[in-house]
């Protein structure tokens, strides 16, 4: 066990050298000049090739891109232009922001799209399963940025339930309930179309599971059946389920970035969309290494949990 | 026949209809036998004919829908199971009746260690502690023979070969004394070597605890080497009871002695095999007279108007056959 | 008839490495096919029993080219076709056909049976046009006792028994030499089995074909086949002409096997010889003698030196192991 988890630990590198690649490259080929952007639009050609030259951008490509990478191994990952700080304590100040969002609604996804499933499941054909059915379909096939803002028009605006926008409130907020009271609609709202992939997948994993002969193994020992669902079929279903819920962990954490556009979220999606219109290169590659991080530790975390959970995977 | 003893199942015009999108199909129909206490029974007949239906019927253990049991009673001691509350018969589950599937492969939860999976079911009946079911476990799977079994307890289902797993199914089976056993082709997916342990573990075992056995099977040689009695299903009927020298020696219905004389057959010399010609028919299409008509040899005119009635040729001797009516 | 050696099997051996740890080394090998030697004669079958796991499937697979051998030679019709180019093998596929056990899985559940037969005819670009095929397909239903009006049917449409039926036409029409089946009755009902066995025996008798019959039951290969091996992990144990293996079987595995099958006889239940214990992981087999873990009459020799050769004990029958 111990042995495979450093195994999966030391291949996450060549995966990291690989994002960092692709996301150096790409910021470099989409088209903007940041020592533009900078200057404004009435800059000279000469200052702007002074500002090129001072941040390395007449060098050629790959050469920038190894002494990014050198720079990153030694922990320093440059600093933002037009923040005028370095780019990892920025990206570290709306990492928490980011995770707390995407946590809950990972949590909340993960919570309601595993009953649903089970109960569609269980009550294959009936109406639980029908209703169910649908929603969970709305949820997979609303554009997350729609909902947001169909949420922000029912709750907060009409209804005035919760608040429009942000994280605390601006004056007198900080704690808690406060924090809750500015979670749940952007939380719900980027939890919904997670919601309806675990359920999907969860209901054709327990049909498949409560077919096994094993089920009716347990059925013939007279345990009763609410045992025989959750004890039996239940998680062998999870084992199957687990890496699906790492898998949406990273869309989650990808979703956060428009939802957070939405509810103002001070999170990373915000910055990075702001250092997008800014070509603020630096922290765009910063940024966005940290989130693929992300995703990749929560995969790494999912098949851990998924090896423990089934014994036939030897390792 | 064991006149003195008294009955201790009684299946009464059991019949079970599947509701399915391409019509209702007779599963079985007027199912009815009975069995002593301690006798052993075997139920023979292809893949469809009905026989897993019969006991998953007895168990309470179909899917309702699809399957949907039209009429007949199953009286086990003189209670009838079918209207029996969903709580009590859960009660007789696994303590009072146990049952042994087919294949020992699928039929253990994989995720779960053998200990887990015989503890729960000794503690739901039992009442034991944790501690004490597992010491009662360990001592189970000692009686069917699972060598070093303080070490298999903690194992999991995957670690164990097929022969060791369909020991654990019978210990988990055996676990409460329960006074009929239902062990549905239990060795049918097992290797002919393997066959013979189990068939040898599931005799002791049903003498030793003096439990009654339904024993259901395709394979006519398991059941001549295990059971007292035989019924022969075809097509959702029992279309013959008898007991087993009976039934070899001198088999009364044409679809009996076609299967004889395939087993009879091969094991001798080559050449030939005889054959029961054609398929059996679907089950939501039946044939009017009798199911066995359009592959029957001696079939004569009746046969195809009218379903023979159950005619008892002997004491014990039951076959549904015109051939053995006087009203022909 | 003269004999002719249709099929030569020499010393064939399959290991499968497994692999382990961070750079996939090679920690040992599953002895899946471990030294096989024996020969078919044309026309004649060649019955192979033993218990799930003894390797009979891989040996199958690789008599037909599916997988490359180990080592041991191949020889059909005195060519070697274990080191066959793709274009050989190829070639040689078209008197080297397959039957396999499930006729749920090995028909395309999308082709009209009458296409399913056809396909081999196109592949090997036999008969000039379509209307030739269609007459050989038409001729081969027939044959095998399909109604030549299901000719567009689907396999869903048909019982086991039926598919099994399209199977061996399409296995047929190519009028192999040498036809594999691979446990053809297994999944079959039992008044089903007869059905199939008699088609497989007619067809024999008919086209003298060779078959080489792989089951687990004793009962059908006594039936059907001539000369009969017994194998166990791996090792042919024993092989001899039918009649002689199963009246007077020689190896202790042979007795215990042949003991062990059901059998429908009253009138003096036939005293058994179980064995205890299960087939050890061919991943490791004991040294020596590899059923000296479950045999009765294992001595010192049996566990210390190594295995016994294949002896020619009396005419045609050979056994593996020390008693002889």
């Amino acid at each position: 066990m111990v042995g495979y988890f450093l195994k999966r630990l030391a291949m996450l590198i060549p995966v990291l050298l690989g994002i960092s690649v692709i996301v150096f490259f790409i910021m470099a080929l989409i088209p903007g000049d940041p020592a533009q952007a900078i200057l404004g639009s009435y800059a000279t050609a000469e200052n702007l090739a002074n500002l090129r030259a001072d941040l390395g951008l007449d060098k050629p490509v790959f050469q920038r891109y190894f002494i990014w990478l050198g720079n990153l191994l030694q922990g320093d990952f440059g600093s933002s232009y037009t923040l005028n700080r370095p780019v990892i304590d920025e990206v570290l100040d709306r990492l928490g922001p980011t995770l707390l969002l995407a946590g809950t609604a990972l949590v909340l996804c993960s919570i309601f799209g595993l009953l649903i499933g089970v109960i569609t499941a269980v009550k294959q054909y009936g109406w639980q399963d029908r209703f169910f059915t649908l929603i969970a379909l709305l949820g997979i096939s609303t554009p997350s940025f729609w909902l947001g803002l169909v949420l922000i028009l029912a709750f907060a605006v009409k209804l005035n339930w919760f608040p429009v926008s942000g994280m605390f409130a601006v004056y007198g907020g900080g704690d808690l309930p406060d924090l809750l009271y500015h979670l749940a609609l952007p939380a719900l709202t980027l939890a919904a179309v997670a919601t309806g992939v675990i359920a999907r997948l969860t209901r054709s994993g327990m049909l498949e599971i409560l077919r096994q002969d094993f089920v009716l193994t347990a059925r013939a020992k007279g345990l009763s059946e609410r045992k025989v669902i959750w004890h039996h079929a239940f998680k062998n279903a999870l084992v199957n389920i687990v890496p699906v819920i790492g898998i949406q962990a990273g869309f989650v954490i990808g979703g956060a970035v428009y939802i957070e556009t939405v509810f103002q979220w001070p999170g990373i999606g915000r910055m990075l969309v702001t250092a997008i219109t800014t070509r603020d290169i630096l922290l765009v590659q910063g940024g966005v290494l940290v989130v693929a991080t992300c995703y990749v530790v929560f995969n790494l975390v999912a098949d851990m949990v998924q090896h423990l959970l089934d014994p036939r995977i030897s390792i | 026949m064991k006149e003195n003893l008294s009955s201790l199942l009684e299946v009464r015009n059991l019949t079970i209809d599947f509701h399915t999108m391409d019509g209702i199909a007779r599963a079985i129909n007027g199912v009815n036998f009975s069995l002593f206490k301690k006798e052993k029974i075997g139920i023979v007949g292809e893949s469809g004919c009905g026989k897993s239906v019969t006991v998953l019927g007895i168990m309470g253990l179909l899917q309702k829908p699809p399957a949907k049991v039209r009429e007949g009673q199953v009286l086990f001691k003189g209670r009838d199971l079918l209207t029996l509350p969903e709580r009590e018969f859960a009660e007789i589950r696994g303590s009072k009746i146990s049952m042994i599937f087919q294949n020992p492969m699928t039929s253990l939860n994989p995720v779960f260690t053998i200990g887990n999976q015989m503890g729960h079911v000794i503690r739901i009946h039992q009442g034991l502690r944790k501690k004490e079911s597992i010491e009662k476990a360990i001592e189970l799977l000692q009686e069917v023979g699972i060598p070093s079994p303080e070490k298999r307890i903690d194992e999991y289902p995957h670690q164990l070969s097929g022969g060791m797993r369909q020991r654990v199914m019978i210990a988990m089976a055996i676990s409460c004394r329960p006074q009929l056993i239902i062990a549905d082709e239990p060795t049918t997916a097992l290797d002919v070597t393997i066959q013979a342990q189990i068939i040898d573990v599931i005799q002791d075992i049903i003498d030793r605890f003096e439990s009654s056995l339904i024993l259901i099977t395709h394979d006519l040689a398991v059941v001549a080497e295990t059971v007292e009695r035989v019924l022969v299903m075809y097509a959702g009927k029992i279309v013959e009871t008898g007991s087993v020298q009976e039934l070899f020696e001198s088999p009364k219905h044409p679809y009996t002695q076609g299967l004889l004389g395939w087993i009879t057959n091969i094991e001798t010399e080559r050449g030939k095999l005889p054959t029961i010609d054609g398929m059996v028919p679907s089950i939501f299409n039946l044939p009017e007279g009798c199911s066995f008509s359009n592959r029957c040899k001696q079939c004569i005119p009746i046969c195809i108007r009218q379903e023979p009635p159950n005619i008892e040729i002997k004491p014990g001797v039951l076959c549904r056959c015109w051939l053995y009516s006087e009203e022909r | 008839m003269e004999p002719d050696n249709h099929l030569v099997v020499k010393n064939v051996v399959k290991h499968y490495p497994i692999r382990k740890g961070l750079f996939s080394k090679i920690v040992g090998n599953v002895h899946a096919v471990d030294g096989v030697s024996f020969q078919i004669d044309r026309g004649k079958t060649f019955g192979l029993v033993g218990e799930s796991g003894c390797g009979k499937s891989t040996l199958a697979r690789l008599l037909m080219s599916l997988e490359p051998l180990s080592g041991g030679q191949i020889l059909y019709k005195g060519q070697d076709i274990s080191r066959f180019s793709k274009k050989h093998i190829f070639e040689i596929r078209r008197k080297m056909q397959l039957i396999f056990q499930d006729p749920y899985s090995s028909l395309n559940p999308r082709k009209s049976i009458g296409h399913s037969i056809e396909a081999p005819l196109v592949t090997h670009g036999i008969a000039a046009n379509r209307k030739e095929r269609r007459e050989l397909v038409t001729q081969m239903m027939d044959e095998v006792g399909l109604d030549v009006e299901q000719f567009k049917r689907y396999p869903h449409e048909f019982s086991g028994g039926q598919r099994q039926r399209v199977c061996i036409a399409r296995a047929m029409i190519l009028e192999p030499e040498f036809v594999l089946c691979d446990e053809p009755v297994s999944a079959l009902d039992v008044s089903i089995q007869a059905q199939v066995i008699n088609l497989l025996c007619n067809l024999q008798k008919k086209r003298n074909v060779t078959y080489f019959f792989i089951s687990h039951d004793l009962n059908v290969v006594k039936h059907i086949s001539d000369v009969v091996a017994v194998m166990y992990l791996g090792r042919i144990v024993e092989l001899a002409p039918k009649n002689v293996l199963y009246k007077r079987p020689l190896h202790p595995y042979s007795q215990a096997l042949i003991s062990s099958a059901p059998e429908v006889n009253l009138k003096q239940k036939k005293k058994r010889t179980v064995l205890t214990g299960d087939v050890p992981s061919p991943i490791d087999p004991p040294k020596g003698c590899h059923f000296c873990t479950r045999c009765r009459y294992v001595e010192k020799k049996c566990t210390n030196e190594p295995s016994p050769e294949l002896i020619e004990v009396e005419h045609n029958h050979f056994v593996r192991c020390w008693l002889y």
